[in-house]
């Protein structure tokens, strides 16, 4: 601890300055009083004593000077002085000096923001997870014959029961379904949480412990258990019960069942995501939410759990790895069905971290990392233009620097004076930074995070050592160049001659400062631009329906005893009922819901052994759906008809996508030929093709390939589609979902006293996710784009304003030799465009350079892209035309007689 | 105050040395400055001649060192004094010095054959 109690003395001494000093005299007369106190009682006269004191001890004002000395009160004299004197220079100045603070601001604070975000959703694991680094999720990888490797991140039941039974490699081991919203109560009441289905042990294996009550039992999680009990978040129960005790025992309505609250997680636990979890369930308990059907607990086939393990203790991730996976391969060789088992070769198990940073390879992760380079880019302009500004100021200031350097202060101080001033504006750049982080950062969780447990943010320890550490270096940076220019002796020299020598002097490190920032412009408004090309070309894609005209309202209301007529009169009512709502222009039912999920039944075609152009066990997707669910989703017929009303039981009909048709019967008319559903009863019959839709995008959107797909009327629907029917509705304009779907919620919710939570959603908000990143990197490459060249217009617009100011004499003999004005002009703006030339060059270099970074993040987008490269490097000129028009307007008014006679 | 007994035998102490004679005299407990310089005088026989005037500075290099911590409290004589306290870091650099000190007085000594 030396190093801290010196320095809490040196900090002591630094502090108290000249009062050290009385504390050193005091020392020094308590010496001699005492020892002339002792003379005295030895028998010497006191004068005697005093004088024999004062002999022993030696020259006292030396001992004084020395002891200033050692505990070095001289330098920390100066430094004050150094500070003291900056303070008051930046006071003097108030415009530059909060010019320069806000340009740090922003740019330490799009740093920190980024650092809060990238640190808590990146780097750390879900909070509240005891010693969650011998924690691993289990999850698989294919690598199929095509070389390509697919990571499956869930798993089945048995995988999991087989895994719980290796407890030589695992302490605890659990699984989780989840969480995703769950309808909660019924009725006008009915509302969602996010619900997690849990297995055994999950808690424990998590290290958690309740808030209040108590969690799972093992015989409530069991497969053959499943108790109705819930144990609800920290969060949730605030919000719910208010935080009362009294929750314990209360029943909440979850899905199709009731549930006793038998617990309340910690607070700050919010499952083992990001997602905040609202209430736990047990896995069996939870009918209508599972997969897997009714033998879920045997089923190999459905993959629809995370599971968790903690590695025992002196198990190393590798020695698991291995363990398992020979185990695991061998339960899982792979079946014959299905494209992807068929061309998986090497199955292998992986283990990764719950820190989501070093497992997900998640769009929002790398856009995330991107956007932490691209915010220390905005840092690096931000720093140059600050040096910039400060080298101006320190030429300003030259005359005083030659003076000091004439006095003989060495350059040493000089430069600490320089960096001193940089160090003042970055420690208040980055106090005003830590109000941009805690505004920006909920911005931009929202943004790329909308929904992760991160509500009690707030300014953290590490954020702040960031923050001072990004300030701190910051202000080295900005302060280092203009103190190495500005100390240097030859140019100390040159001052010394005067203004007007001196005002030819230009400065090649700050025209270098200039071209860093504008091409560093430019590459932040290249990405921008990369991305704003991607959302283009997203948005030009076919996609065979209007993604802005449609609601959809999904109702679950798990069959609970109603026959397939009550269901469907239902539904009816409720599609009569929106259908009636101003601003609808059609409604529409469908089993099957687009992009949410989608049924293939195996299918026969007469005269052919299997279907063409597919792997065994594959199928197209079909849709039950009512006559005008086309119409309503904006895909259009290309041949033949549409479905009718008269269809519901006419003979069986279809109609088919344009792929479909193109691959079922090549070269002939899809129309009139007919296929065999093998689902449906024997007896039924053929169905016949009766017209051909374009082809529309069912899964995702982004997908290259065309799924094939046919629809068929509701009324005809195959008996594993008689469940839970959709509605799918078409808003008259765009300009409408908002306020209809909200409408049709109210409309349907209130029906019927029985209904669950009905989830209404605008189609285009079902896919937002999937545009995340694009919109995201676009808005805030935009961001920072924008603001980079804010901070470069500024600096050229001071760098030039500076020039003009500099070369006030030479203008003057240029206007009084008969320049004209227009030539004033060109000579000013050509200055500041010639920089820009440079700067773009070298931007547009950096990002020809650069461009493969973001190769994976575009779509369909080179990084090269023409129209992109062409624009960006626009921008920088009309910016510089711009930035430099007042100084060298200004420079057209310099009065040649006035300019003349100054100095 | 006894003055010393034979002045001409008096040996002047080296600077490092002044530090490591403190610190070994602060082993004993806190102390102000009169009564370290009273007690290397008394130790020593006055032999080793302490320039009262270098403790002092002696002390401020030692504070700035965070080899001792420093504090003002009362003496017995009722009167403010600055009392100094060896630090844990100071004691380790006290035993590194003693047994530095020990390998060349050993050495000394066998040149001058005395071991």
């Amino acid at each position: 601890m030396s190093l801290l109690d010196g320095l809490r003395h040196r900090l002591r001494v630094l502090l108290r300055g000249g009062r050290y000093t009385h504390e050193q005299q005091a020392e020094l007369h308590f010496h001699l009083a005492t020892e002339a106190m002792h003379g005295t009682h030895a028998g010497a006269a006191p004068d005697d004593a005093q004088y024999a004191a004062r002999r022993r001890l030696g020259n006292v004002t030396a001992v004084r000077e020395e002891m200033r000395r050692a505990a070095g009160i001289e330098r920390f004299d100066r430094l004050r002085q150094d500070l003291t004197y900056a303070v008051r220079q930046l006071s003097r100045s108030p415009g530059f000096t909060i010019a320069v603070v806000l340009t740090l601001a922003f740019g330490i604070g799009a740093n920190a923001t980024m650092f809060a975000i990238v640190d808590r959703v990146l780097l750390r694991a879900p909070e509240g997870i005891a010693d969650a680094d011998r924690l691993v999720q289990l999850r698989s990888s294919h690598t199929l014959r095509s070389g390509k490797t697919r990571t499956q991140v869930s798993m089945s039941y048995p995988s999991y029961v087989e895994f719980r039974a290796m407890t030589d490699l695992f302490d605890r081991v659990t699984a989780i379904r989840g969480p995703t919203l769950v309808p909660i109560d019924r009725g006008a009441d009915a509302t969602r949480a996010q619900g997690s289905l849990v297995a055994d042990d999950y808690f424990a294996t998590l290290g958690v412990q309740p808030a209040l009550g108590r969690f799972f039992t093992r015989d409530e999680t069991h497969e053959t258990g499943g108790a109705q009990v819930v144990v609800l978040g920290y969060g949730y129960w605030q919000r719910r019960f208010g935080g009362s005790r009294g929750a314990l025992g209360e029943t909440l309505i979850i899905a199709n069942n009731r549930y006793t609250v038998i617990g309340v997680a910690p607070r700050g636990f919010a499952g083992n995501t990001l997602v905040a979890t609202d209430l736990w369930i047990p896995i069996a308990s939870a009918e209508g939410l599972r997969f897997g059907g009714a033998n879920w607990a045997l089923q190999r086939g459905a993959t629809w759990l995370t599971v968790i393990a903690r590695l025992r203790n002196g198990t190393t991730p590798e020695r698991a790895r291995a363990h398992a996976t020979v185990a695991w391969t061998a339960w899982n060789v792979p079946s014959s069905r299905g494209v992807l088992d068929a061309q998986a070769r090497v199955p292998a198990l992986l283990l990764s971290s719950l820190v989501p940073g070093r497992s997900d390879a998640r769009p929002e992760h790398e856009v995330a990392k991107l956007l932490a380079g691209v915010s220390l880019i905005v840092l690096a302009i931000a720093c140059a233009n600050v040096a910039n500004l400060l080298l101006a100021r320190a030429l300003r200031r030259r005359r005083e620097t030659a003076i000091r350097l004439a006095l003989g202060v060495s350059r040493h101080r000089l430069i600490a004076m320089f960096l001193i001033d940089g160090l003042i504006l970055g420690a208040l750049g980055g106090a005003v930074a830590l109000l941009v982080a805690y505004l920006g950062v909920p911005l931009v969780r929202t943004a790329l995070f909308a929904g992760t447990a991160m509500a009690e943010w707030s300014l953290d320890r590490r954020l702040l050592a960031f923050t001072a550490f990004t300030a701190l270096a910051a202000g080295t940076l900005s302060g280092i160049l203009p103190a190495l220019q500005a100390s240097r002796p030859s140019l100390a020299g040159a001052l010394r001659e005067g203004a007007r020598e001196g005002a030819v002097h230009r400065s090649r490190t700050r025209v270098a400062l200039l071209v860093v920032q504008g091409a560093l412009s430019v590459v932040l408004l290249a990405g921008t631009g990369l991305f704003v090309r991607s959302l283009q070309h997203i948005g030009a894609l076919p996609l065979g329906l209007d993604l802005d005209r449609v609601i959809i309202a999904e109702v679950q209301r798990g069959g609970n005893g109603h026959t397939a007529e009550q269901t469907r009169a239902l539904y009816d009512t409720m599609r009569e009922r929106v259908r009636t709502l101003p601003g609808v222009e059609s409604a529409s039912l469908s089993v099957g819901v687009p992009f949410r999920g989608q049924y293939a039944l195996p299918l026969t075609l007469p005269g052919h052994d299997s279907l063409p152009g597919m792997g065994r066990g594959w199928a197209p997707f079909l849709y039950a759906v009512t006559d005008d669910f086309l119409r309503t989703m904006g895909t259009r017929i290309v041949r033949g008809r549409g479905l009718e009303p008269a269809d519901e039981r006419g003979p069986l009909v279809a109609v088919v996508s344009t792929e479909m048709a193109r691959v079922f019967w090549p070269g002939k008319d899809a129309i009139g030929q007919c296929f065999h559903i093998d689902e449906r009863e024997m007896t039924a019959g053929c169905t016949q093709v009766i017209g051909v839709a374009e082809d529309a995008r069912r899964e995702t959107l982004l997908d290259p390939s065309t799924p094939m797909q046919y629809y068929l009327s509701l009324g005809q629907a195959p008996q594993m589609m008689r469940g839970d029917i959709t509605l799918v509705i078409r808003a008259a304009n765009p300009e409408l979902i908002a306020p209809l779907a909200s409408a049709i919620h109210h409309e349907v919710q209130s029906l019927r006293p029985d209904l669950p939570f009905v989830n209404v959603r605008a189609l285009a908000d079902v896919v937002a996710p999937e545009l995340r990143p694009w919109r995201l990197g676009a808005t805030m490459f935009g961001l920072f784009g924008a603001l980079a060249l804010l901070i470069a217009a500024i600096g050229t617009y001071s760098v030039m304003h500076f020039s003009v100011a500099q070369r006030f004499h030479e203008l003057g003999v240029r206007i009084a030799l008969g320049a004209r004005r227009g030539d004033i002009l060109r000579l000013v703006v050509g200055q500041a465009l010639g920089v820009t030339i440079v700067a773009g060059a070298v931007g547009l270099a950096i990002v020809l350079a650069g461009g493969r970074l973001l190769r994976d993040l575009l779509f369909q987008t080179s990084p090269h892209d023409p129209i992109v490269l062409l624009v960006v490097a626009a921008v920088p000129f009309a910016v510089a035309a711009l930035a430099s028009f007042l100084p060298a307007w200004r420079a057209t008014r310099v009065d040649p007689v006035t300019a003349l006679r100054a100095d | 105050m006894t003055p010393p007994s034979n002045p001409s035998r008096r040996t002047d102490v080296l600077a490092g040395t002044l530090e490591m004679l403190v610190l070994r005299t602060l082993t004993l407990g806190s102390l102000h400055g009169y009564a370290i310089a009273q007690h290397l005088a008394r130790i020593s026989n006055s032999v080793l001649q302490v320039e009262q005037g270098s403790l002092y500075p002696a002390l401020e290099r030692l504070l700035r060192k965070g080899w001792v911590t420093a504090r003002w409290a009362e003496s017995p004589t009722k009167r403010q004094a600055r009392y100094y306290t060896i630090t844990a870091a100071g004691r380790k650099q006290l035993r590194e010095k003693v047994s530095d000190y020990e390998r060349v007085a050993l050495a000394i000594a066998r040149v001058m054959g005395r071991a």
